[in-house]
């Protein structure tokens, strides 16, 4: 009775195989009896779960049309505004906030696709953080390895699929808050180009950067449930205004004649064995033939870092003076160095970006795929302060994202694919393409899972 | 085993370096009205000696004139 996945869980629904209201439930039960090991929901909420199913099976005996999501459940990271539910963003400072009255326009887009909202999901305060290691809402542990991190921000996100309490659930990406968890947990995530879907209702973060997008077990479902995000929103100004392009329907048109390159320098320097291995693996079934350098990629990283900073603190600066007895002590001097930022050195980094996306535009003119590690090395420990990349220590929390941080800094769309290592834990690769080309992104990873070294398997839990 | 250190790039063409963080945080935590006691204030100091290390890798990276933060960027 679990769903298994987006496409069979709404086939069957469909079908009148199973009620959307048995999947439901079978999805609240899972989460109820595992979830006490792994901290990923924030909140379950049941009984708009099952209000939702129910009326999604009223719908089907009346003989309607069913929506693509028809009862497929999922969860939300708990900056998405949920109606009734106080919008956390992780932080302990919002935990006061009226409500939300209604939910954030990916909510209601996915609602009128037929999916059921089971909750939201754990995060690291504020996102600021990669590792979902939350003081006051507790720690996500991974669940191919509880004493390791789900990654972040979006560990909730990540964990809850690879725990199989939900076939999807969303996210948002700054600096790699998609990406990151995807390859900790084992799961297939998209981080769409920058604009592409509505952030409207999503609490924000770095205005500049922010992204949101799905996570999931498969490429497929990754697809149906993109396709299902997309649309313009007058409400969030940087959405676009693109007609929808659908993307499952072309999945199986795989890699074809596509040109791929796999990104060296900074991209290999930041990497240990196990990363530089998934992406050997992940360039032989894709056929890369070369291997490429996105110039200035150690600026542009520095460059997400001082606008994320400069951003992140002016926007909280006011809750640091008021009560900075209430903020994450992981990243709170971190935020108020942010508001201390010379603004020359925030604009310099603004213009750079400008730069940057026109360098890269230039590598999109000879491929039209680029193959990255998606992060240094494999899940870290709970509780590191350090790891070890290519023979230098470094800071664990700030770091686990220099990998992503170059990507997302000029809004290239990206979908990671779980690979896996020698020791039995994922890693996943980054397949980038030019903007407005996920399509290209989600048949790289289609292509990785049929060939086998890509697959997302739910997490086989210990027994209670 | 080398530290983080070792990434620091060239030295740059512009004189941000040698600066006094100490009081550069003072300085501005009145400006904003923040109360940072002995421990926030240390760590605060740290976070900016990061941030200048890391802001140093681009700032002295020459941009033609033209080239403009985008008001809504547009990948």
């Amino acid at each position: 009775m679990l769903p298994q996945s987006v496409r069979k869980c709404a086939e069957r629904v469909r079908s009148g195989g199973v009620s959307a209201l048995e999947i439901t439930e079978a999805a609240l039960a899972r989460a109820l009896a595992a979830d006490g090991k792994i901290n990923s929901y924030t909140a379950v909420t049941a009984e708009r779960a099952r209000a939702e199913a129910r009326a999604i099976d009223a719908a089907r005996i009346r003989g309607e049309v069913m929506p693509p999501l028809a009862g497929v459940p999922y969860a939300v990271k708990n900056l998405f505004d949920v109606t009734g539910l106080t919008t956390l963003a992780g932080a302990k400072i919002r935990l006061g906030d009226v409500p939300a009255s209604r939910d954030a326009t990916l909510v209601r887009q996915l609602n009128a696709s037929g999916a059921v909202l089971t909750g939201a999901l754990n995060m690291d305060a504020y996102a600021y953080g990669f590792t979902t290691e939350n003081t006051y809402f507790g720690t996500t542990c991974n669940p191919r390895d509880l004493a390791r991190v789900a990654g972040g921000s979006s560990g909730g996100s990540g964990a809850a699929v690879a725990a199989g309490f939900v076939p999807f659930a969303l996210a948002s990406d700054t600096n790699g808050s998609i990406r990151v968890p995807s390859s900790f947990c084992g799961v297939f995530g998209l981080k769409p180009t920058f604009g592409r879907l509505s952030r409207s209702g999503a609490f924000p973060f770095v205005p500049s950067l922010d992204h949101v997008g799905p996570l999931a077990r498969s490429a497929e479902d990754l697809a149906i449930v993109y396709d299902a995000l997309q649309g313009s929103d007058a409400t969030d100004p940087a959405c676009t205004n693109r007609t929808l392009e659908p993307t499952t329907d072309v999945l199986p048109l795989g890699v074809g004649d596509l040109r791929v390159a796999v990104l060296g320098d900074y991209f290999e320097q930041w990497a240990d064995d196990d990363a530089r291995q998934v992406v050997a693996q992940a360039a032989v079934v894709l056929g890369a033939t070369d291997m490429v350098s996105l110039p200035e990629t150690d600026r542009a990283r520095a460059a997400a870092f001082v606008i994320t900073a400069a951003e992140a603190g002016s926007f909280y600066l006011d809750d640091l003076r008021k009560h900075p007895q209430d903020f994450e002590p992981l990243s709170r001097e971190r935020l108020t160095a942010g508001a201390m930022v010379p603004a020359a050195w925030y604009v310099k980094a603004q213009r750079f970006r400008k730069w940057f996306q026109e360098a890269s535009q230039q590598l999109f003119a000879r491929y039209d795929l680029l193959i990255a590690p998606a992060t240094p090395c494999v899940a870290t420990p709970i509780g590191a302060q350090s790891m070890v990349i290519n023979g230098t220590e470094m800071p664990v929390r700030p770091n686990i994202g220099m990998l992503t941080q170059p990507i997302s800094l000029i809004g290239l769309p990206v979908a990671v694919a779980p690979l896996w290592t020698e020791n039995g834990l994922p890693l996943g690769v980054q397949l980038i393409a030019a903007p407005w080309r996920e399509d290209i992104c989600l048949r790289a990873a289609w292509t990785l899972e049929q060939s086998g070294v890509a697959c997302a398997p739910i997490a086989a839990l210990p027994a209670a | 085993m080398e530290t983080l250190q070792s990434m620091e790039p060239q030295a740059p063409t512009e004189n941000i370096g040698n600066v006094d963080w100490p009081a550069y945080v003072d300085h501005m935590a009145s400006l904003h009205g923040l109360v940072l006691d002995t421990e926030r204030r240390a760590e605060v100091i740290t976070q900016m000696q990061r941030i200048e290390q890391l802001a140093r890798r681009f700032l002295d990276f020459e941009l033609d004139p033209h080239v403009e933060p985008a008001p809504v960027f547009r990948p």
